[in-house]
């Protein structure tokens, strides 16, 4: 494809240096790499950092070079390594997570002279409204003791990130950029810059080997590295400086929370009064500065998301320093220690400490009470698995299977991260436990050999499995473990939006190039009990529980059936439910204990509870699943529904597409014997 | 009350997949064209799973967060008529106009112990205790049936924000800035949707001027 053609797709992509567009954060850090004349990029999809890689696997037919997803963030780095190894410039994204993931390379490639640049762009969810916990990714710069950009605007992040190829290259390390959710999904106006032409081929140098061992050597180079990489990171001038020498009272804030600071600031017409320190190199830290603030201040505020990395240096500096100024942040507690920096929490604490400031103007006490007693009284709008979600029928039928055989006291159900993690919660309540990505298999192999009275089950996706729930796997097969390790398997990793895995089968250029069937890696690490349906199929699934959890030995049940988001995109055969009111008792068992978004309930007089349900045809997407949940056969699926859908795209009778969802829905019919029993279970 | 100069705050309320985030752009976009700084944040991941979708969409001279601080709109945009209420006691200033679509749609019903959903009367009496500026409410999905395109009640939202003035935009910025985000075989569409908004709205304010002046 011509540049000029990938302009038409998306402005991102355009060879306009110059040009002013609208994007996202994320889109800045992956044109920043296109800019810089990446040449391989990877990682691990993972909110708030996937559509970096997204954008670069769209790139990368554009401009010609790889980029793909990893199976984890460690092999992402890797092939990072290898590229660098090769003269080429990498790039890996990933979440804070994923960091983890990927620390053991990164603390012993730091020890190599490295070749081509490599950039690692960590993004932290500050916050963690998308992860299990919070972490600041700047230690692991510390750590690593690797140089550390945080860009604090979207034209920060592009040239940051291109800059960072040239450290890289430079010094001889691996450089960190440093993003966050508020900058990774900040929509805002950019500049574009020029793009590189790369005309080098990766090659790699077999003249010279690449190993940090005997170590001592090594990491004395790497401590001269970074001990010389202020005057390196100096000479690009990124740290902000408004220097108000008149002023006892400074801010000192990093990265994207400087954008919090200057807002503060201008709310209370402080901006050209109070000294503010802007810092992008997070490491090496740039102490020369806060020793100028030092000099002329009595308080000292620290700003800065996740910990207090930024407060423990402007503290040392002051240890060494003759003056004593106070430092007020989140080590002190004078900031909230977890959780975002808010302009509220800063300006709280800067009226606090600024004399005569006018403060922020808010509301009213009486608008604020108003405010507090209508709040209350809404009723939350919780997260739910999507329409047509097969997790939905997989936990349903599960949790009629353990029912049945009065498994509900005693079990142990130990959960993964993916979608599949809702499951903690209503209406399904049956995991009970989540932490790392794959941990679900070991945890689960030591509970059922330590309790083995306690029948134990672990829950954990496909793409989950592929990325770290392998070794677990393999030991509760050496082990002989007796738990039942059930896989939902939705070909994607579906919580990111729905992006390919080892079992989607698709390679890096969207062709079909093959898929991994969990199955035969079960039946390769010796599991003997392996049983296989579909998710949608509720009353199959339902008694292949009921077989696995009788088996005192490794079992694996998965529950194939493609995410429903991925699904959407391609060409569909739609039905619809339909709720055939005269049947509906208003039991309510598919709202209370099923919960698809698209049921919804309303009035009736007709009923014992006063209330029948009916379906919303904008959001059912026809999967079929809630027929089984309804003990009174009331609801169906709508048969001129699907004639009309099936007319209309008559034109993809062919597609492959068509054909296997075709097929499915015939395979699904209502089951007799199943609903009897779902109505002894209720 | 003026509460930040020259900076524009509008909060976007709305549930899953209601084109919150298209909408967010269009204004974003019109601003940008006349050569304003412009931030949009989000709601995602996780939250996206059924739950409220809420943007934020601030444009203006200068240097600014992302994020509007609290009881700090300028206008709070519905897509949905709960959530508006939801983000408007969170942002809500003596002169935040609210601008709601009226078709609600209900969270996954829970246990029976979950609060009932509040009905349009109860939502629009809310807004009344919290609201010094004006709000206005309609039936953007009916329009929207009107129109037969059921996928343009978020412009038909956008085009009835205009409509009330309570932002800097012009009907034809807006319509520009639709021609850069959509997609040429439903810009037409979009175009007519915004216009049937902004009528809607434009029509109902002159007919409450002439009740005032009788
Ligand atoms: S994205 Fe896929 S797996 Fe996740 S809730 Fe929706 S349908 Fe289910
Ligand atoms: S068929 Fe039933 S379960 Fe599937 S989306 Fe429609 S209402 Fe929900």
């Amino acid at each position: 494809m011509s540049r000029e053609a990938a302009r038409q797709i998306k402005p991102i992509f355009s060879d306009a240096p110059g040009e002013r567009i609208l994007a996202m954060g994320n889109q800045a850090i992956a044109r920043g790499a296109i800019e810089a004349g990446v040449q391989l990029a990877s990682g691990y999809p993972g909110t708030p950092s996937t559509e970096i890689l997204e954008t670069l696997i769209a790139a990368s037919s554009i401009f010609g070079f790889q980029a793909f997803w990893g199976v984890n963030e460690k092999v992402a780095f890797d092939a990072a390594t290898g590229a660098s190894f090769s003269g080429a410039r990498s790039l890996v994204a990933v979440k804070h997570v994923g960091v983890n993931v990927l620390s053991d390379s990164l603390m012993q490639v730091n020890h190599i002279d490295i070749a081509g640049g490599l950039v690692l762009v960590a993004v932290d969810d500050v916050g963690g409204m998308s992860s299990n916990n919070e972490q600041d990714s700047r230690f692991y710069a510390a750590f690593a003791e690797i140089p550390c950009l945080e860009p604090a605007t979207l034209d920060e992040a592009r040239l940051m990130v291109k800059t960072a190829f040239d450290i890289s290259e430079n010094m001889g390390v691996p450089v960190m950029v440093r993003s966050v959710n508020r900058l990774s999904h900040l929509t805002a106006s950019m500049t574009l810059g020029e793009i590189a032409v790369v005309d080098k081929k990766p090659e790699f140098d077999s003249s010279r080997t690449w190993v940090g061992f005997p170590s001592l050597d090594p990491h004395r180079q790497l401590r001269e590295k970074i001990k010389h990489a202020g005057e390196i990171l100096n000479a690009y001038e990124f740290n902000q400086f408004d220097h108000h020498p008149e002023s006892s009272i400074a801010l000192i804030a990093g990265g994207f929370t400087v954008n919090y600071a200057v807002e503060a600031l201008k709310i209370l017409g402080q901006e050209n009064h109070v000294t503010l320190l802007g810092v992008r190199t997070s490491n090496p830290l740039p102490t020369e500065m806060f020793h100028k603030v030092i000099d002329h201040t009595e308080t000292i505020v620290v700003v800065e998301d996740v910990n207090w990395y930024l407060e423990s240096a402007v503290l040392a500096c002051v240890a060494q320093n003759a003056r004593n100024p106070k430092v007020i942040g989140r080590l002190s507690d004078d900031l909230p220690p977890v959780g975002e920096t808010t302009v509220e929490n800063l300006t709280r604490i800067l009226e606090k400490l600024i004399p005569d400031v006018m403060p922020r103007p808010g509301i009213d006490e009486k608008l604020a009470d108003t405010c507090n007693e209508i709040r209350v009284k809404l009723p939350r709008r919780g997260i739910n698995f999507c329409a047509g979600c097969p997790h939905r029928g997989s936990y349903y039928s599960l949790s009629k299977a353990i029912r049945s055989l009065d498994l509900e006291e005693k079990m142990a159900v130990i959960g993964d991260i993916g979608c599949y993690t809702l499951g903690i919660w209503e209406p399904f309540s049956l995991l009970k436990s989540m932490t790392s990505m794959g941990a679900s298999m070991g945890t689960a192999a030591a509970i059922s050999q330590l309790s083995p009275d306690q029948k134990t089950l672990a829950v954990i996706g496909d793409s989950t499995l592929f990325h770290a729930g392998q070794p677990g796997l393999l030991q509760i097969a050496l082990n002989q473990a007796p738990v039942t390790v059930v896989v939902t398997d939705n070909r994607v990793t579906a919580m990111t939006g729905a992006q390919a895995d080892a079992s989607t089968g698709l390679d890096l250029r969207g062709g079909i190039d093959h898929s991994v069937k969990i199955e035969d890696l079960a039946r390769a690490y010796g599991f003997k009990h392996i049983f296989v349906g579909d998710a949608y199929n509720i009353p199959q699934m339902f008694s292949l529980y009921r077989k696995a959890l009788a088996i005192d030995a490794p079992t694996m049940v998965i529950a194939r059936r493609e995410c429903a988001l991925a699904e959407q995109t391609a060409p569909l055969i739609q039905t619809k439910a339909k709720v055939r009111a005269n049947k509906c008792t208003g039991c309510m068992e598919c709202i209370d204990n099923f919960g698809c978004p698209a049921l919804q309930v309303r009035e009736s007089k007709s009923t014992g509870s006063g209330k029948k349900v009916f379906v919303d045809i904008n959001a059912c997407v026809g999967c079929g699943e809630c027929r089984y949940a309804c003990p009174d056969d009331a609801i169906t699926l709508d048969v001129s529904a699907l004639a009309k859908s099936i007319h209309e795209n008559r034109r993809h009778i062919f597609s492959a597409a068509f054909r296997t969802i075709a097929k499915n829905y015939w395979k699904i019919k209502p089951a007799w014997s199943f609903k009897k029993k779902l109505r002894t279970l209720l | 009350m003026v509460l930040q100069e020259k900076i524009t705050n509008i909060v976007i309320a709305g549930a899953g997949g209601q084109g919150n985030l298209f909408a967010s752009k269009v204004l974003a976009q019109a601003a940008m064209n006349k050569g304003l700084q412009v931030k949009i944040a989000e709601t995602y991941g996780v939250a996206m799973r059924g739950g409220s979708v809420h943007s934020q969409v601030r444009f203006g001279e200068g240097e600014f967060g992302p994020l509007i601080p609290t009881n700090g709109a300028d206008a709070i945009l519905g897509l949905e008529p709960l959530e508006a209420l939801r983000l408007a006691v969170d942002y809500v200033y003596p002169d935040t106009m609210i601008v709601t679509n009226t078709r609600a749609i209900a969270p996954v019903q829970g246990k029976a112990s979950a609060l009932p959903y509040p009905s349009l009367e109860t939502i629009a009496k809310h807004f009344q205790e919290i609201h010094a500026k004006d709000f206005f409410m309609l039936d953007a999905n009916a329009l929207a049936q009107d129109l037969n395109d059921p996928q343009s009640s978020n412009m038909i939202m956008v085009g009835a924000l205009i409509g009330s003035a309570a932002i800097p935009l012009s009907l034809d910025e807006i319509s520009t800035a639709v021609g850069v985000q959509s997609p040429a075989m439903v810009l037409q569409k979009n175009i007519v949707a915004l216009r049937k908004g902004f009528d809607f709205i434009q029509s109902r304010q002159q007919k409450e001027r002439s009740t005032e002046t009788c």
